[in-house]
Formats: structure tokens, C-alpha cells, sequence
């Protein structure tokens, strides 16, 4: 199993959770995550900065959102808490803009970005 | 001739009448889901095929679905057309889910039985459709 941190901020700012992952299950098939994309691009990055580019952009478009994040599978995930879904669906283009600017497009592309609301 | 933006259009039906229905039993709620992630794929695959055949002398059969979205996100593509590939490959890879689990496990359960998700990633498509169209160019 990995071990988690999770970072409690203020209320209305995003929570954020760092689930790591062991080695081995880096390189093992995992059928519960999406393959990387874009050629399978794996590459070292400084999380903490994926992190707060992320989190930076979730906090500029206002989103009622909480973020998870798998360093070792280049996986973070946006959970609304709750939003609309077309404006939401309307503003990804924008998020994905800001994510870009601040980590690159290489370093973007290898990250695997998915989505979930609160039930 | 078939506007593959219906099926998009269809998905978000699909999916907005499953968030607001809070019907039982819920296996048709999982089903409309379900329904509404294949139909916003092929609505997005069907429209980025027809742009790229529309604008290279590439037969339309050769471009299959895993081939489709990995060539969107070569690293040469331009950002925009990188993001369509990979709201392709995410509608693929539930659409896959979809139709062939029945006993998904996280985060997959919770995808499939996400209406208001199926309804965000539908209009997504419907965005990245409209993307498409004009981005996909000779180089």
C-alpha cells in the first residue's frame, strides 16, 4: 500500500491529497488507472510545483473543488464538490491553460488529469 | 448525411435525464450513464475522423480508435489538437468500462454511475468537437 498526506486548508480553499504509490506498482499493469497518454510519457517532475499549479488554478476559475494526487502514477484528480456542468465543461479549456502556462506542455501532457463529483 | 454531434447531444440527454431523475431501480440510471459515455465517444470520434479525412488523403478505416487519440498527442501537435486527443482516449477508455464491466472497480464504479459527470464530459465533447474542426491541419 502507499501512504497518503493530506493537506487541510482553510474552508472554501481547496483539500488536497498526496497518495503515494509503492515502486512496483509504477511499473506493474494497473487496469484501475488510465493508461499515461500521449505515448506513454513518463518523466520526473517537481510535484510540489504540479501541485500548486493545479491548485492555483482551481482556486483562480473558482471552482468548489478538491484535488488528489498520485506522483508515482502522474495522476491528479479534480473532485467538485459542486458546480455546474456546463460551465464547468465550459471553463476545462481555461483550466487547462493555466495548468499548462505554469508547468509546460510536455509536463502537462504526461499528467493524467480525471474528474469526479461528490456524491 | 449523420451529424455525429447528435450522438453527443443524445449523450447529454442521456446524462442530464439520469442526474435528475434519482430513479429506481438504479441499475437505469447506471444505464443511461453508460449509454451516454459510448454515445459522447463515437460523437467525438466520428467528428474528429471526418475533420482529419476531410483535410488528408487518409482513408477514414485506417483510422481506428487507439491509433486516433495516440496520434492527437504526439508531442508535434499542436496543444489544442493534444487535448482533444486526450478527451478522446478518456471517453474511450469509459465507453471501453462501460460496455464491458459489470462490476467495475474505483475509480470506475464511481465514473459509471457519475450522471453529472457523463453530463460535464458530453458538453466537453461537444467543445472539443467544435475544437476539431478547425485545428486539424497539414503540417
Amino acid at each position: 500500500m502507499g501512504h497518503d498526506s493530506i493537506r487541510h486548508p482553510p474552508a472554501g480553499y481547496p483539500m488536497i491529497s498526496v497518495i503515494h504509490s509503492p515502486p512496483e506498482a509504477v511499473t506493474e499493469e494497473d487496469d484501475d488507472f488510465y493508461r499515461i497518454p500521449a505515448g506513454g510519457r513518463r518523466m520526473e517532475m517537481d510535484w510540489d510545483h504540479v501541485t500548486a499549479a493545479f491548485q492555483s488554478a482551481v482556486d483562480r476559475l473558482g471552482w468548489n473543488a478538491d484535488l488528489e494526487i498520485r506522483p508515482e502514477k502522474q495522476y491528479v484528480r479534480v473532485c467538485f464538490r459542486r458546480g455546474d456542468p456546463e460551465a464547468i465543461a465550459g471553463a476545462i479549456g481555461e483550466f487547462y491553460r493555466d495548468v499548462e502556462e505554469s508547468i509546460g506542455m510536455e509536463t502537462f501532457m504526461s499528467i493524467w488529469i480525471d474528474y469526479s463529483f461528490k456524491q | 448525411m449523420f451529424d455525429p454531434v447528435d450522438f453527443i447531444l443524445l449523450a447529454r440527454r442521456l446524462s442530464a435525464d439520469s442526474a435528475a431523475s434519482g430513479e429506481v431501480p438504479r441499475t437505469l440510471s447506471s444505464a443511461r450513464v453508460r449509454a451516454a459515455y459510448g454515445r459522447a465517444y463515437y460523437g467525438l470520434y466520428l467528428a474528429v475522423r471526418t475533420a482529419i479525412a476531410n483535410r488528408h488523403p487518409i482513408d477514414r478505416r485506417k483510422l481506428n480508435h487507439g491509433a486516433l487519440y495516440t496520434h492527437l498527442q504526439h508531442s508535434r501537435a499542436g496543444q489544442e489538437v493534444q487535448r482533444v486527443g486526450r478527451e478522446l482516449q478518456r471517453l474511450y477508455t469509459l465507453r471501453q468500462k462501460a460496455d464491458y464491466e459489470l462490476a467495475p472497480t474505483d475509480p470506475w464504479r464511481g465514473h459509471l454511475d457519475d450522471a453529472v459527470l457523463a453530463v460535464t464530459l458530453a458538453e466537453q465533447a461537444r467543445c472539443s468537437r467544435g475544437c476539431c474542426r478547425g485545428l486539424i491541419s497539414a503540417r
